[in-house]
């Protein structure tokens, strides 16, 4: 794990812990807006590490909205301080495995919760990778880094944050052109 | 024979927009082969069909591949092009101290094949790849702002890429549905309301946008503006 990327999910943890110790009625957009700063590193780096503090934020985010019980939030908050904790002495394997046991804690509470078609963790991951595409990274690239597939990305992107492409709207005529060449209309 | 290589995400939004039929008529009219390499292949098809997401789609999308519509392409010219090519283009921007990753195989082995088959075009929607090819300094500066960090550029490798994709067209499925409208094969679904040519235009070409093309909404009123005469 690069020392930049250990710091920076330090500070999301830290973050995190802040957010959950308080619980209020905000702490939903909170996690939100938290979940998105790792997602510069996850575009540069392409680690499995922000990206999975990427998802997770957002996932915890997507879970305190639809109601957690208390046991729950009790769960997850001493697995982050357990973790945190770990990654501060460095060692990124009992990090690693915290993390797991989060992301077991929220797969387990969404499928007693039935409530969605899609699971909250692939929810969060579909829109961490659209986040990921819009810093310049493509499609392909990024379906394989968040282990989705090309159709679920184009699907997902399309509808829910395309890109405005800023080309020049005199290319289009151009193009056109080119396009009735090659299909042989005149 | 003319060639037209297809990326991965054309035919997707083409399924996805339930006009992939289109494709058959437009080969016929350009009397071309449509083609696809293996790594193109294997996200269309191979990957979806382990999943039930996309699997009947899939399913659509293999048979215009059994009945050759498309047809897969491998030989080891291309495979050796794809690795050289992204090497190149994953080598171009640095940010932080790290190279970025920016492409994949299977966009770079479409690009690939497009080269050794000296094809006419090549379809493609993806927006990274296409900057790339076009105007890396754009991208350069989308990336430059979003990441909020300094992105510098590998010149030798940037000018070593665009030497080998030099000459290379580039058209989006957003071209190839207003051509399949040009060519009236989308007249069966003129709808009965006022100006029925217009709305059949504007809702296909958002149809497309909203399926993954990477197109913008100046541009579609541009192409609106542009078929005006024949609607």
């Amino acid at each position: 794990m690069k020392d930049i990327v250990r710091k920076d999910i330090l500070q999301i943890l830290a973050g995190v812990i802040n957010i959950l110790e308080k619980r209020e009625e905000k702490d939903y957009l909170d996690l939100k807006g938290l979940s998105n700063r790792t997602i510069h590193n996850s575009a540069i780096f392409q680690d499995d590490d922000s990206i999975s503090i990427a998802v997770m934020v957002y996932a915890i985010a997507k879970m305190i909205d639809r109601g957690l019980t208390e046991r729950t939030y009790d769960m997850i908050f001493t697995k982050l301080i357990s973790a945190k904790s770990s990654l501060e002495k460095f060692d990124k394997n009992t990090y690693r495995a915290g993390i797991k046991g989060i992301f077991s804690i929220i797969s387990k509470t969404d499928k007693r919760l039935k409530l969605y078609v899609e699971d909250v963790i692939s929810q969060a991951q579909m829109k961490k990778a659209g986040k990921i595409y819009k810093h310049g990274i493509s499609i392909g690239t990024v379906s394989e880094l968040m282990g989705v597939s090309y159709w679920d990305m184009l699907s997902y992107l399309g509808s829910t944050s395309p890109v405005e492409e800023e080309y020049d709207p005199k290319d289009i005529r151009k193009r056109l052109n080119f396009a009735r060449r090659i299909f042989n209309i005149s | 024979m003319k060639k037209l290589i297809f990326d991965t995400g054309p035919i997707i939004t083409l399924t996805l927009n339930n006009l992939l039929w289109i494709l058959e008529p437009l080969k016929k009219k350009s009397g071309s082969r449509f083609m696809i390499p293996g790594a193109v292949k294997k996200e269309l098809v191979d990957r979806p069909f382990k999943i039930k997401r996309f699997k009947f789609e899939a399913m659509q999308t293999m048979q215009y591949l059994k009945n050759n519509t498309i047809e897969v392409v491998n030989n080891s010219q291309t495979e050796e092009l794809t690795s050289e090519l992204l090497e190149l283009a994953n080598h171009c921007f640095k940010a932080k101290g790290e190279w970025i990753k920016l492409v994949h195989y299977a966009e770079i082995n479409a690009l690939a094949l497009t080269i050794t088959e000296k094809a006419a075009a090549f379809i493609i929607d993806e927006r990274t790849t296409r900057m790339l090819i076009e105007d890396p300094e754009k991208l350069r500066n989308i990336m430059n702002h979003k990441l909020r960090t300094r992105i510098s550029i590998n010149k030798d490798y940037l000018k070593r890429f665009h030497q080998k994709v030099k000459g290379i067209r580039m058209l989006r499925s957003v071209e190839l549905v207003t051509i399949g409208y040009e060519i009236g094969l989308l007249d069966k679904y003129l709808p009965d309301m006022p100006e029925p040519k217009k709305n059949l235009l504007d809702s296909v070409l958002w149809g497309v946008k909203l399926h993954g093309c990477s197109v913008s909404k100046r541009e579609i009123e541009q192409i609106i503006k542009i078929e005006k005469p024949l609607l």
